[in-house]
């Protein structure tokens, strides 16, 4: 069976969401999704090409190519899509824009189906184009509130930065190349090393905005705006992976024009960026987008440091444990009506829930026997020639469990917080259900590592094996235990909160700011620029179409009907063009 | 075979004019909407079956019958037919917008088949002036209808002259290859402005964007899509066919392409108004366009064919859409907020016009920009095509406040329906739009046709 019919059922079951009533949009949503899975066992793998149209000798077709890796990302797209939908079915209740939300959700999804085959650069450009459109939409879901607007809009800036690079990647290799199907664009390579320069940083611009990678990783955080499942199916599991994917599968194109050490150097600087922002933030949400950009991070610079196969094994296993640890996310602020983790509080009152938010700490902590675990490992044992590398990543490792475990111990205290929202009682059953079976799935995860350690082959030879050490193994876990017994003293015990200047280094924002700023400022810098370019250029366009608007300028008194202006500029124009020709002949 | 065919054609055309006119002193709407829908039918019938026997030769000495008129003949009439339902629908002197409609129609075709720079203008003339009294003819439109009496005076004037130097400069005004002198480049370079009002090119638009807005909705679709599509129908034959050895002209072409497109764009990004933010994003479409000329190629000129078909009808299609908003009072971005509640079609249709303008793949509009920027490549042009990449990505920030708009949570929305010949005229751009945006064959067919045609 050729790999578009997955698209099939999606496909079908959107166009019933627009059609049918909005109350059972669900139930079709679910019912596609579910189908959808239950087609990808009989996808064969190999190259397809469906002819599309032909213009002046260049065909155009959908080409899908199915290899080892584009089945992993079909399968964990497809596995975690009726969970994400589930956990909806909770969390989305009491909206009315039911319509639009499942609708939304599908066509996100099958783009990101067609995303994952795709086996040319027009099929995943078209796939990047609805994948860029449908964040977009979700993020700014909630459009009756203007941060979810600004979230969304900001997005879709630094997003469609990578739309541009894709195009003109295009552009090049159509001119360069003559063709726009991967394979045989790594093969046209080495003929062309300039255009394959160009084509790589064009690419390599298009991953670091779609996998939010430092300069651009800004973005990511805000996208927090959109409802809980949003991020825990986009921001989290799949969409932001696209760019990670891409360097996967297009591994050949990178290392040939030789840019990998580029990738992995800002892919480090994500890392500590994203690691020091997590460690200073409060926001229920934001913390997991931070600890999201810091593994997407890990990913990159796993595989751009030649660990391909460490790397894809994070690749999966993170899926589990991040959806999970936003479905807890969401489950909280239903539950709340809060959003800082100094003001959640009770989650052990669902006991369910509480219990399959701690197996996802646990796994993003590196806490064995959960995936987490083998892939810090793994990663760990990549890189354990090179001491630099090690001390770094172990580093980031204690961090991560050390802020993982405030943020549950937070809000996993006793003392129950006034809200009028729902209550963790209250919470609506398949919102729990959703995270417990994705607990269950960190957990059986693990199982996989043998599977990717002896049998996963990329479609391109890989040079590093994937293993670990004992010595490894241990570090990672005396590590993430280090990390969660300090939170534990400090914030469980409350020994920070005991003492008076503990308490307002974590209650004051200010004095963490002026920590991270201190230790950071370099950084910051830059990232604060990243981050303003695309505020600049958001201002940079209005103002423009402003200026054009309100100015009492020469354009508005034109647009505006002055007709003695209109004929001079016309003279004028005509002139200019007639002196243009003059002198160019 | 094809020679009667062509005299059935002439006579509909015959028909559709005199009937109109003898209609028009009857006076009776609904005989007269018969009479025009028949006998456009009926043209495009006739029109088809010429173009089946796939002849191409010159009929009677001025009217040239090949693949590249009888497509935009088949553009003109259908796009005439769809005009002829709004006008049915909202316009309140039907009979005399319909005969006019006829006489423009006459007019277009002429350009269409046009064998000389003369018959261009005069066909030209045939499209614009029956356009402006049907602007005076809507209340409370005098100024727009102004405004377009000046654009199309200073076009006619510019044109005469440069038809003047063309005869000094090449002694005919047939569409024939002419031989480089330095005169007939400025001649290039003077027709180019004189279509510049037509097919709305930066600076040669600036009053567009005020009489797009002044005219009533239906009107304004009429102008932009069809007489647009006129309009470029007379630059590509111009250009393509007598000033093909100007590689300066068509360096002008790509220039004014550049200032067209950010112009648009950027004029729209404030835009409030839904009808002058459709008029500004007409205008960034017709660089588009200009991009695929500026190439001088049979790819790149076949691109900015497919485009002008897929923006004729999104543009008809949204113009339908805002006619009938502006029935209901709703002009501005705010008051189309909730439409999504109160019909979700409309909502949906509207949405995706704009998504096919944006680029979105499996709409015309993403062919059609996909074979400009490729022709563009492939014709060493790839700063144009750069600049085109960044100014569809710039057009996402004015299309996405509209559709954010219209699918904004507002209470108290009860249904509204849309008349019926209005939504037989929006269902059709739709399934228009999507069908040629999935199955793009063909039409490319058809645009590559009449593209290699010209440079045959």
């Amino acid at each position: 069976m050729i790999a578009l019919m997955l698209m099939v059922p999606l496909v079908i079951a959107l166009a019933l969401v627009l059609v049918l009533p909005q109350g059972i949009s669900k139930f079709i949503a679910m019912a596609g999704a579910l189908a959808g899975l239950a087609l990808l066992p009989f996808i064969g793998s190999g190259t397809y090409s469906v002819p599309w149209f032909s213009s002046a000798g260049l065909a155009f077709g959908l080409v899908t190519s199915v290899s080892q890796i584009n089945l992993l990302l079909l399968a964990m797209v497809l596995g975690i899509a009726p969970l994400i939908l589930l956990y909806s079915f909770g969390f989305m209740d009491t909206h009315s824009q039911q319509r639009r939300f499942y609708s939304e959700m599908l066509a996100f999804e099958a783009a990101m189906v067609l995303f994952a085959m795709s086996g040319s650069f027009i099929t995943m450009f078209i796939a990047w184009e609805f994948l860029s459109l449908t964040s977009y939409l979700l993020i700014g879901f909630w459009n009756e509130k203007e941060s979810a607007n600004r979230a969304a809009r900001k997005a879709i800036t630094i997003v469609f930065i990578g739309d541009i690079a894709i195009l003109a990647a295009i552009a090049v290799m159509t001119g360069a190349f003559g063709t726009l199907t991967f394979s045989g664009v790594i093969a046209a390579l080495p003929g062309n090393s300039a255009a394959a320069l160009v084509v790589a940083v064009l690419l390599g611009i298009a991953v670091l905005t779609k996998s939010a990678q430092f300069p651009f990783q800004e973005w990511l955080t805000d996208a927090m705006e959109g409802p809980a499942p949003v991020s825990a199916f986009l921001h989290s599991t799949t969409m932001v992976k696209a760019g990670v994917f891409l360097v996967m599968v297009l591994l050949p194109i990178f290392s040939s024009a030789g840019i990998l050490p580029v990738i992995s150097a800002l892919s480090l600087i994500t890392v500590a960026v994203a690691t020091m922002n997590a460690l200073k933030e409060m926001h229920v949400k934001r913390v997991i987008a931070y600890s999201t950009i810091q593994e997407l991070g890990l990913m990159l610079f796993a595989v751009a440091s030649g660990a391909v196969l460490a790397g894809v094994f994070l690749f999966f296993a993170q899926s589990f444990y991040k959806a999970l640890l936003f479905f807890s996310s969401g489950a909280m602020m239903k539950a709340t009506g809060e959003e800082d983790i100094r003001r959640i509080s009770g989650l052990r009152r669902n006991n369910a829930l509480y219990i399959a938010t701690l197996f996802g700490v646990l796994s993003l902590a590196g806490f064995v026997p959960f995936d987490g675990f083998f892939a810090g490992s793994a990663l760990g044992s990549a890189f354990s020639t090179n001491l630099v590398y090690y001390v770094v990543l172990n580093v980031f490792g204690i961090l991560t469990s050390f802020y993982m475990f405030r943020w549950l111990f937070f809000t996993s205290r006793k003392e129950a917080s006034a809200g009028t929202a729902v209550g963790f009682e209250m919470l609506p059953r398949s919102m729990v259900a959703g995270a417990i079976v994705l607990g269950i799935a960190a957990l059986l995860a693990s199982f996989a590592f043998p599977y990717f350690r002896y049998l996963f082959e990329m479609p391109y030879p890989v040079y590093s094996a994937l293993g670990t050490s004992t010595a490894d193994e241990l570090v990672v876990l005396a590590l993430a235990f280090a990390g969660a017994v300090a939170s534990y003293a400090a914030f469980r015990k409350g020994l920070a909160l005991r003492s008076r200047a503990a308490t307002a280094i974590i209650y004051s924002k200010a004095l963490f700011n002026g920590l991270y700023d201190i230790s950071a400022a370099f950084i910051l810098g830059i990232a604060a620029g990243a981050a303003t370019f695309e505020h600049w250029l958001d201002v940079g366009f209005r103002g423009i179409g402003m200026s054009v608007y309100y100015s009492s300028g020469f354009i508005r008194r034109l647009s505006y009907g002055e007709i003695n202006l209109y004929v001079l500029t016309l003279s004028v124009a005509t002139m200019a063009m007639i002196a243009l020709v003059y002198f160019v002949r | 075979m094809m020679l009667p065919m062509m005299d059935v054609f002439l006579a509909l055309l015959g028909a559709l004019v005199i009937g109109n006119i003898g209609l028009l002193a009857a006076y009776r709407k609904p005989a007269q909407f018969a009479l025009n829908n028949a006998v456009l039918l009926l043209l495009l019938i006739s029109i088809s079956y010429i173009y089946a026997t796939g002849q191409s030769t010159v009929y009677l000495g001025f009217l040239s019958i090949n693949q590249f008129s009888l497509f935009f003949m088949l553009l003109f009439t259908i796009g005439m037919l769809l005009a002829n339902f709004l006008y049915y629908e909202f316009a309140e002197n039907y009979c005399e917008l319909a005969m006019l409609g006829a006489l423009s129609l006459v007019g277009m075709l002429i350009v269409a088949g046009s064998t000389s720079i003369v018959t261009i203008f005069l066909g030209l003339e045939l499209v614009s002036m029956p356009m402006v009294f049907s602007v005076l003819l809507a209340k409370r439109s005098l100024e727009a209808a102004a405004k377009l009496f000046i654009m199309a005076s200073v076009s006619i004037a510019l044109f005469s002259f440069a038809m003047a130097l063309d005869i000094g400069g090449a002694g005919t005004l047939n569409l024939g290859a002419s031989t480089y002198t330095y005169l007939m480049l400025f001649v290039a370079v003077i027709f180019i402005a004189a279509l510049g009002f037509e097919t709305s090119v930066f600076p040669f638009n600036v009053l567009i964007p005020d009489v797009y807005e002044g005219s009533p909705a239906y009107l304004t679709g009429t102008m932009g899509g069809i007489n647009k599509t006129a309009g470029f129908a007379a630059l590509v034959q111009i250009l393509i066919l007598v000033f093909i050895a100007y590689k300066s002209a068509f360096l002008v072409v790509a220039l004014l392409s550049v200032f067209t497109m950010f112009y648009g764009n950027i004029a729209a990004l404030m835009q409030r108004n839904l009808k002058r933010l459709l008029a500004y994003s007409s205008i960034s479409q017709a660089g588009y366009v200009l991009i695929g000329i500026a190439t001088y190629s049979p790819e790149g000129l076949a691109g900015a064919l497919f485009q002008v078909f897929a923006h004729m009808f999104i543009f008809i299609g949204m113009l339908a859409i805002v006619a009938w908003l502006e029935t209901r009072n709703k002009h501005t971005i705010d008051d189309i907020a909730g439409l999504s509640r109160e019909n979700r079609y409309t909502a949906f249709a509207l949405t995706l016009f704009m998504l096919s303008l944006i680029g979105l793949p499996f709409t015309t509009g993403f062919v059609g920009k996909l074979l400009i920027f490729l022709g563009a490549v492939n014709g060493g042009l790839l700063w144009l095509a750069l600049l085109g990449i960044i100014n569809s990505i710039i057009s996402v920030y004015y299309y996405a406040k509209p559709i954010m708009s219209m699918y904004a949570l507002e209470k108290h929305k009860k249904g509204v329906g849309m008349p019926g010949l209005v939504s037989v005229v929006v269902a059709l751009c739709l399934l228009i739009t999507l069908l040629f945006g999935v199955y793009p064959q063909p039409m490319i067919n058809l645009v590559t046709a009449a593209a290699a045609h010209l440079f045959a």
